[in-house]
Order: C-alpha cells, then sequence, then structure tokens
C-alpha cells in the first residue's frame, strides 16, 4: 500500500514538473469547447450531451496516452528490478483515474461557461463522470502499457482503446440522459450497477494480465 | 486422404447440406398474412376479410374463426364466406358487452380448418367498443377441436413469415462464433501458461476463423433485419454491440500486424485476446438484455425459447450448430497448418527461394 502511495507520488510530480503536459490539456479541452460552441451556437440538453462525451473520450485519450511513455529505455530497466507490477498497474490507474475526473470536471466547466448547465441531477452526473472516468482510466492504462512497447505508440493506441471503451461510454451516456432529465428510467440502479461491474471486471483482468506486459 | 481421422469432415459436410435442403425446402405451416383492417368497430355484423398463407380454404369444409378477447371471452364467426384459396370474409356478432373498461380492445383471431390447421394472428385486431350493447351478454364460445395440420412443417409467425428459415444460418453461427472465441481464449491461456508457440498459432487460427464468422453472423443479421425490420441497419442494441465486438476483434489483428515476429508479439496478442473475450462478455449477453431490442427475448418480443423454437425448427437448428462448428475447427486447423509449413520452410522464405522446386 505504502508502494503504491509512493508511486502515485512519483506520477503527480513527474506531471507537475512536466508543466507543458498539464497546460497541452487545458489547452485542448478550452479550444474544442469553443470550436464546439462556436459552430453549434445554440445547445439543446441532447447535443451538449453528446459533445460533453465526445470531448470527455478525446481528451483523455491524449491525457492517459503518455502514461507508460515517460518511463523509457533504461529508466523502465531500473523500475522493473525495483518494483512489483501489481503495484505499479493499480497506482497507474489510481492516478489516472483521479486525473481523467479532474478531467471530466474541467470540461463540465468549461461546458458550463461556453453554454449552460443542464445537470438536473448534479450527484448522480459526477458519479457518472467517476464510473466513466474508472472504466476509461482501467482500458487506457491497458491498452498504453501496450502501446508503450511499440514506437508508433499514439496511433496504435487510439485504435486498441476506441473500441474497448465503447460499452463504458455507452453506458455512461445512458446514465447521463437521466442526469440531464432528457429520460426517465425506473432502471437507472442497475445500469449504474452495470456499468460499476464492467469496470470490475476489467481491473481485475487488467491487474491479472499487467505481468505479463511488464516483463519486456 | 485418411478416411478414420477427417470423418468428422465428411460429417460437417453431410449435416451442412441436409441443413440447407431441410431449413430450405420443408414448407411453412399455414397462417394468417393480414387482414384487410385491423381496427374493427363492434356491432351486429363485423365483417373482416382474412388473408392466408399457404391456405386452402377453397378446399376446406371445415372453416371456423374466432375472436378472443381473453380466456373467458371468445366470440365465434357467425357466417363464413370463402372467396378463393387464401381469402374468407368472416363475419361477427360484436354487438354485446364486451370485457375490460377500455374504450378500444386488442383482440387475437383465430382460425380453423381441418386441412391448413389452425392459425393465430396475436393481438392483431383493434377493437371499438359499441357502448350501447352493455347490456347484451357477451356469448362465449370455447376453442374446441382445433385441428393441426399433418406433416413436418415450420412454424409461421407473423413480421418473420419465410425469413424465420435464417434461424439456422443466423442464430446458428453467433453460436458456432462463442465457441470457437472460447477455443481461442483457451489457447491465448495456455500460451500465457506455457510459451509454446503452437498455442499461439492455435489461438489466432481460431480468433480469424470466429472473426469470419461474426461478419457473417452480421451479414446474414442485415439481410434478415431488411425483410422484418424494413432496414438493413438499425438502433438496435444487441445489433450494435455486435458491431463493436467485431471491431474489438479487428483490433486483435491491427495489434499482431503492428509488432513483430517473437515472444513479445504472441504475449501480447494472447493478453489482449483474453481481454477483448472478456469485454465482450457484457456487451453481447449483458447489455442487450437490459434493454429494449427488436431481437427476441426482450422488450416484448417473442423469445425463440418454449413454444416458438418449435420442434421442428430445432430438427435443423442443433445441426446447423455443430455443422458449423465443425467447419470453423476445420477451417482453423487449415490455417494452422499454413502456420507449421511457414515454420518448416522458414529459411526457403527468408531466402526468397521458392519453396517446390
Amino acid at each position: 500500500m505504502g508502494k503504491i502511495l509512493q508511486l502515485i507520488k512519483k506520477e503527480l510530480l513527474l506531471e507537475l514538473r512536466n508543466k507543458y503536459a498539464l497546460g497541452s490539456i487545458l489547452l485542448f479541452g478550452v479550444s474544442t469547447v469553443f470550436v464546439v460552441f462556436k459552430a453549434f451556437n445554440q445547445f439543446s440538453p441532447m447535443t451538449w450531451n453528446v459533445m460533453f462525451w465526445v470531448l470527455f473520450l478525446f481528451i483523455s485519450t491524449n491525457a492517459v496516452l503518455k502514461s507508460f511513455t515517460q518511463e523509457k529505455g533504461s529508466q523502465a530497466i531500473y523500475l522493473y528490478t525495483l518494483l512489483n507490477p501489481y503495484n505499479v498497474i493499480i497506482a497507474k490507474m489510481i492516478y489516472n483515474l483521479f486525473f481523467l475526473l479532474l478531467v471530466g470536471i474541467m470540461i463540465y466547466v468549461l461546458f458550463i461557461y461556453f453554454s449552460f448547465d443542464p445537470v438536473v441531477h448534479l450527484g448522480l452526473f459526477i458519479l457518472d463522470i467517476g464510473l466513466v472516468a474508472y472504466g476509461l482510466s482501467v482500458i487506457f492504462s491497458f491498452v498504453s502499457a501496450i502501446a508503450a512497447m511499440e514506437n508508433n505508440s499514439s496511433v496504435l493506441m487510439a485504435v486498441l482503446g476506441m473500441p474497448l471503451v465503447l460499452p463504458v461510454l455507452l453506458s455512461g451516456i445512458k446514465i447521463s440522459t437521466i442526469a440531464l432529465g432528457i429520460t426517465v428510467d425506473s432502471e437507472m440502479n442497475t445500469d449504474l450497477l452495470l456499468l460499476f461491474a464492467i469496470d470490475l471486471m476489467l481491473t481485475g483482468v487488467v491487474i491479472i494480465l499487467f505481468p505479463v506486459l511488464w516483463k519486456s | 486422404m485418411n478416411v478414420k481421422n477427417n470423418w468428422w469432415k465428411f460429417l460437417a459436410v453431410i449435416i451442412m447440406l441436409y441443413v440447407l435442403l431441410a431449413g430450405m425446402l420443408i414448407p411453412m405451416k399455414s397462417g394468417i398474412y393480414g387482414v384487410d383492417s385491423i381496427s374493427l368497430i363492434a356491432s351486429k355484423n363485423t365483417v373482416i376479410e382474412v388473408e392466408g398463407y399457404n391456405a386452402n380454404y377453397d378446399k376446406a369444409k371445415e372453416f371456423r374463426a374466432w375472436i378472443k378477447f381473453d380466456s373467458s371471452h371468445i366470440a365465434l364467426a357467425k357466417a363464413v364466406s370463402v372467396k378463393n384459396y387464401n381469402k374468407a370474409v368472416l363475419t361477427f356478432d360484436l354487438n354485446v358487452n364486451l370485457p375490460g373498461t377500455g374504450d378500444v380492445l386488442p383482440a387475437t383471431l383465430i382460425i380453423d380448418n381441418e386441412i391448413d390447421g389452425y392459425a393465430i394472428f396475436p393481438e392483431g385486431l383493434v377493437v371499438t367498443r359499441n357502448a350501447s350493447a352493455a347490456d347484451i351478454p357477451f356469448k362465449h364460445a370455447t376453442l374446441d377441436d382445433l385441428h393441426v395440420s399433418e406433416g413436418i412443417k415450420f412454424p409461421y409467425m407473423n413480421i418473420l413469415h419465410e425469413t424465420i428459415r435464417n434461424t439456422f444460418f443466423h442464430v446458428a453461427i453467433w453460436m458456432a462464433m462463442f465457441l470457437l472465441m472460447t477455443v481461442a481464449l483457451i489457447y491465448s491461456v495456455l500460451y500465457l501458461w506455457k510459451p509454446r508457440l503452437s498455442y499461439d498459432h492455435h489461438a489466432y487460427s481460431f480468433t480469424a476463423i470466429s472473426l469470419v464468422y461474426g461478419i457473417i453472423g452480421l451479414a446474414t443479421g442485415a439481410v434478415w433485419a431488411r425483410f422484418s425490420w424494413g432496414a438493413y441497419w438499425t438502433n438496435d442494441v444487441r445489433l450494435n454491440m455486435a458491431a463493436v465486438a467485431v471491431l474489438i476483434y479487428f483490433a486483435y489483428f491491427i495489434l499482431r500486424g503492428s509488432l513483430e515476429d517473437g515472444d513479445k508479439r504472441s504475449r501480447f496478442s494472447a493478453a489482449f485476446n483474453i481481454f477483448a473475450y472478456l469485454a465482450m462478455i457484457p456487451l453481447l449477453l449483458v447489455i442487450p438484455r437490459l434493454n429494449d431490442s427488436l431481437h427476441p427475448g426482450v422488450g416484448g418480443n417473442p423469445a425463440f425459447s418454449g413454444e416458438d423454437l418449435d420442434n421442428t425448427l430445432r430438427m435443423v437448428f442443433y445441426p446447423a450448430i455443430i455443422s458449423l462448428i465443425l467447419f470453423g475447427v476445420w477451417i482453423a486447423q487449415l490455417r494452422f497448418r499454413v502456420f507449421q509449413l511457414e515454420e518448416k520452410h522458414i529459411d526457403k522464405i527468408n531466402s526468397g527461394s521458392p519453396l517446390v522446386e
């Protein structure tokens, strides 16, 4: 547990030291939201919902992309000899989860700033962002571990990751239509549970499979 | 060719021929294709013209018809006049106290004759109540002596009509695909457990053939959807989730293509294969069941279970699955043997010299 916390701290330090990384994500977010806002001029809650998730997907892809590319060559070998792979992947997933949650809330705030706030059930909406961020962080951590071993990493990661995140994203969109008051659904709890179950299952698989990737 | 070791290949071909012949040639039962107007106004002489499918109304001697509101309110037609082999005009006396409370109520039309057997038009009618007849009691008739058509015939279902035969191909190929993907998964797990090249090659071969099956499954589904839902591609949950599952498996091949030969590629693709399989389970098995779908079994659609998948369908459906699985194993084995040959002649391939002199 202590090792995991240390690893999360290391990730955070690397992030903060690399100021352009955080700045680029912020700039990416602001400019895409601005373009979308200018293109639509007027949002309906439905378009708001769609654009929110599309931007969330693309910005988070870029945000997590570098997850395993920071450690290269000798540094990776050093970490490999030093650390237990389980600790590494759990730390990455936790760090990415909080990072993506922040990205999601950042996009939400930008959307409110540029257009309006259609969210009816705020708690549900934040929970939804959290669950989707959890799913995306698990899948992207796994895929970026694969992609980092290859040189053409960004393309490979997008190709491998996009189909895998679809179930998580589609469930998330379905829940957020409820949070935005577009639809009323009595089976909302089932959807939330399903999304959480998918997240948990993927977490388990990634934790089991990661040592295989880590060896190289 | 060694017949002793390859008997299952002959079996696959023979069963497939049987499935094609039986699945295409066995006739449908007689059914109700449609009526001239589905909304009826209750009166003393409510007339409805029914159009039958595979029917012999002109040859039948005993032609009877009922309108069923619920199990204790069934009205017998007071007059039936047959126009030709598949058209008949039915007259009902509905100037009575109809059950329920609403102004309009759903009803089921049932017809029966001794040649075609009985046929049902389930919940196909909408009857508008005649409020002034509230004190005339309902004359309940029992559904008795229903005839069953003789011989082996496939059940007739509205909307599906003859396309019910696609069950043997569309549904069977998805089931075969699931089994072959499971075999590929087992080989991937085996590779991670004991890294032998043959496991990796088997996993690849089985994944390749199941992806082909998946694409055929989507294609046969598209044809079926065109005829029963009206479009090749719809917004249906299961359809779209199946497409996502096929995309995930495409990613497997892209991953293999982007890595160089060797242990690393085998290990990564085995890991991805396990991940893809487990990501596919919620896609194909869980999410569609929780959402409304045009597919059977959810959202009020008839499920292929119980009486719907009746014994005549099963007689062809189960052999179809077995045959498709055997074909899949066969093709996967051929792909695997290509790997073996490549391995054997790797020096010749690398030096560019011809394999056969």
